[in-house]
């Protein structure tokens, strides 16, 4: 039961709804299921060491609305060893996610063929670079990083935007001064695998903990949705060939795909010469699915004018819907009283069959809370 | 109060902890559903009565005690799963209408919780013999996040709260009787489902946090009331009221999971068998609406308003049964059987229970109560033009 493996799922949601949090949930809890080297699908399961039954039973239920054939895979995880999670995030940096959603990033000793790797993009839509750049004294104000979690500091060589197709896209930042072209990082010293000892602002030395880590791009403002596109992609292919002599499970989260192709607004440092079009979510989504890599991705959603909560049909979003594999959408449903509730409805998931009935849910810190079939009658108001 | 009975027998509520040669109610059966159908003319508190005769004073009794002890002493009780559902109404309302003593009230922030706890000296040997294990979802009260309500449920918390915010010093070592569980708003019936979902999922009420006391097993039978599908459509729309109470049906009436069943547990309040009283004031519903009403249900009590001849200065509320479900075992006994051709009455006001002290009127005959009503539902042919 749960979303086939390698197909890649819009969650589509309005503000509020919850689209960070089912990415962390499938960050932090998507396993998978019946799988091989090519197939098996990916569900939610708890924690290990949760004894929470009723979350369990929960989770239970969000995965039995993609019920799986047995001919799709048989149960176990056989041939799988290594788990490779990326979280891109665009719109929070890691520091806030981590405050507002703490709980549902990993914090205990987990397996050791899991790697989580947040990688906080923030800096592609915020100009987070200029900032640092212009006002250095207020680094101090920061926050910490939560521990259990090493930040590395990734940017573009001589903070130059233009990519070029040949050259090194991302640089590695253990020292300043001389940064490192990521393809050319040894095995046993670069931001991906391997265990290494450092120094900390203390002059303490420490070792990096080899499974969860934060990538932090420090990029400046980048117009072009194309081009943080391409080099999102660069990263991710850096990170994943590290792993491929494993033959990896390969996850991935973006918050938000809405974000990631976001265009650039008239007048804007640099203007965007490719709007927001069917060319790159397509590149994006195609090049995802041949590495095999299951997906969600977070996508605003759309109405159009006019449209109110009770009265606008279901889900107006963009070309996501067309694209994508699969699509998960979030919203709310307003009772006469006044009263809403968030909802889900599976709307698409290529491969298999699915329920398409509307869920009313409910989330708190620890992730999904409760789910059962919507009450509502939208002809009656 | 034995605890030996088998988990797989089936238990009848037996109502106002009374035979119902008394009650004028026979033994209701579990897996069946009952509509209490109030005329215009009964007001909103006069069912508070019967409702408090279901929630604080019905206790349970074996199959087997009813087929091997039928019509002698000595039978064995239970205590109920009471769930009750207060949509636009406070449960207040039943305990304060119940008391015999209003001087009181104000030093009690739960007036409930007083009932409850059987504060009352008159009250107490009926306490002993079986405590109702009682859970209240009312829409009134300030909003909790679900760990909160589990948290609630799990810990007994809500009398305790009330005993210590009324300055009781009877709270320590006692056994939490009752768990309630607010809502913002009564026009969410998600939100109300996900609070009928997470009663349904515990086990036993521990012992209030801090305390050393034993933890209170669940009782035999589920018993939910709510009050009321007119309550709820006013604030929410019929069809979606009916939902829920479709919902509410399917799983804790109609379908507990088989023993065999992985899931199942017979020590879990959902895996219990249930039975449900649901409350609709005929006066603010279509006919159409009404009848729809009466097909979730399989057991119809009406109810109605009169003053007794001669005495037109009171005002009592009478009780029948126009429908009941069809039994395959004692279907002539009195005890399994209502006697449709009799109304029950009580009086609405007062604090004083429907039955003993001689408040039970069995000489009102059916026809003088209901003289405009049409023929019950159970045999009702469609008529012509």
């Amino acid at each position: 039961m749960g979303i086939p493996r390698g197909n890649t799922v819009a969650l589509v949601g309005d503000p509020g709804t919850g689209k960070t949090t089912f990415l962390l949930l499938f960050f932090q809890q998507g396993r998978l299921s019946g799988g091989s080297e090519e197939g098996g699908w990916v569900e939610l399961g708890c924690r290990d060491g949760d004894q929470d039954h009723w979350r369990e039973a929960t989770l239970a239920a969000f995965n039995r609305l993609m019920p799986v054939s047995e001919t799709n895979g048989k149960s176990g995880s056989d041939g799988v060893q290594t788990v490779v999670r990326v979280f891109i995030s665009l719109d929070n940096t890691f520091e806030s996610v981590s405050r507002t959603h703490g709980n549902l990033l990993p914090d205990i000793e987990d397996a050791e063929e899991e790697h989580w790797f947040f990688i906080d993009a923030t800096s592609m839509l915020t100009g987070r670079l200029q900032d640092g750049l212009r006002y250095p004294r207020l680094a101090a104000l920061q926050p910490e990083s939560p521990k259990g979690w090493h930040v590395e500091e990734l940017n573009l060589g001589g903070w130059n935007p233009n990519v070029s197709e040949e050259g090194p896209s991302w640089y590695w930042v253990r020292d300043r001064k001389r940064p490192k072209p990521l393809a050319e990082c040894d095995s046993d010293r670069n931001p991906f695998v391997g265990e290494s000892k450092y120094k900390d602002k203390d002059n303490q030395e420490k070792t990096m903990n080899p499974q969860r880590r934060v990538l932090r791009l420090m990029t400046p403002y980048l117009g072009d949705p194309l081009r943080r596109v391409a080099l999102i992609k660069d990263l991710l292919a850096a990170l994943f060939a590290q792993f491929i002599s494993e033959k990896p499970f390969l996850l991935l989260t973006v918050d938000s795909l809405s974000s990631l192709l976001q265009p650039a607004p008239q007048g804007a440092v640099e203007p965007a010469p490719h709007g927001r079009d069917r060319r790159q979510i397509l590149n994006l989504v195609r090049w995802l699915e041949e590495l095999q890599v299951t997906s969600l991705l977070a996508v605003e959603a759309h109405r159009e004018e006019g449209a109110t909560l009770r009265t606008h049909p279901l889900y107006m979003g963009g070309l996501e819907r067309y694209l994508a594999s699969g699509v998960i959408q979030l919203d709310y449903h307003q009772y006469p009283s006044g009263d809403v509730i968030r909802t889900l409805q599976i709307l698409k998931m290529r491969g298999i069959r699915h329920d398409m009935r509307p869920y009313a849910y409910d989330l708190d810190e620890g992730g999904l809370a409760w789910l059962e079939p919507l009450i509502a009658d939208r002809g009656e108001s | 109060m034995s605890n030996d009975a088998d988990n797989n027998e089936d238990f009848y509520l037996r109502f106002g902890g009374v035979e119902p040669e008394e009650s004028g109610v026979p033994l209701l059966p579990p897996f069946y559903a009952y509509l209490l159908k109030l005329s215009p003319r009964v007001g909103l508190v006069d069912i508070y009565p019967w409702l408090a005769e279901v929630i604080f004073y019905s206790d349970v009794i074996s199959q087997e005690d009813i087929q091997e002890k039928n019509g002698r002493n000595g039978e064995s009780s239970y205590p109920p799963n009471v769930i009750t559902f207060f949509i636009d109404d406070h449960k207040d309302n039943i305990a304060s209408a119940m008391a015999p003593d209003r001087n009181g009230r104000d030093k009690w922030t739960d007036y409930f919780a007083r009932y409850c706890h059987a504060i009352w000296p008159e009250e107490t040997e009926l306490r002993e013999k079986q405590q109702p294990r009682i859970f209240v979802v009312d829409t009134y009260g300030e909003f909790h996040r679900p760990e909160e309500l589990n948290d609630r449920l799990e810990h007994g918390i809500g009398l305790n709260d009330a005993l210590k915010s009324s300055g009781s010093d009877n709270s320590s070592g006692e056994y939490p009787l009752y768990v309630r569980s607010a809502l913002a708003g009564a026009g969410n019936p998600a939100r109300m489902l996900q609070k009928f979902s997470a009663i349904g999922r515990l086990q036993k009420l521990s012992a209030p946090r801090g305390n050393n006391g034993e933890s209170l097993s669940l009782g035999k039978l589920n018993v939910f009331v709510f009050n009321s599908i007119t309550y709820l459509t006013r604030t929410i729309g019929f069809r979606e009221a009916m939902q829920l109470i479709r919902a509410i049906l399917e799983r804790g009436v109609w379908k507990p999971n088989p023993p065999e069943r992985k899931e199942s547990d017979p020590e879990r309040l959902r895996d219990k068998d249930g039975l449900f009283f649901a409350v609709l004031h005929e006066g603010v519903h279509s006919n159409d609406q009404i009848r729809y009403a009466e097909t979730f249900f399989d057991g119809v009590i009406r109810f109605d308003a009169y003053h007794p001849p001669g005495n037109p200065g009171e005002r009592w509320i009478a009780y029948a049964f126009e429908q009941f479900p069809l039994l395959r075992d004692g279907a002539h006994s009195v005890r399994l059987q209502p006697d449709y051709e009799r109304a029950r009455s009580y009086l609405p006001r007062g604090g004083r229970r429907l039955l003993g002290d001689g408040a039970l009127d069995k000489k009102i005959l059916r026809e003088y109560i209901f003289p405009q009503q049409d023929e019950p539902v159970r045999s009702a042919a469609p008529k012509e033009g």
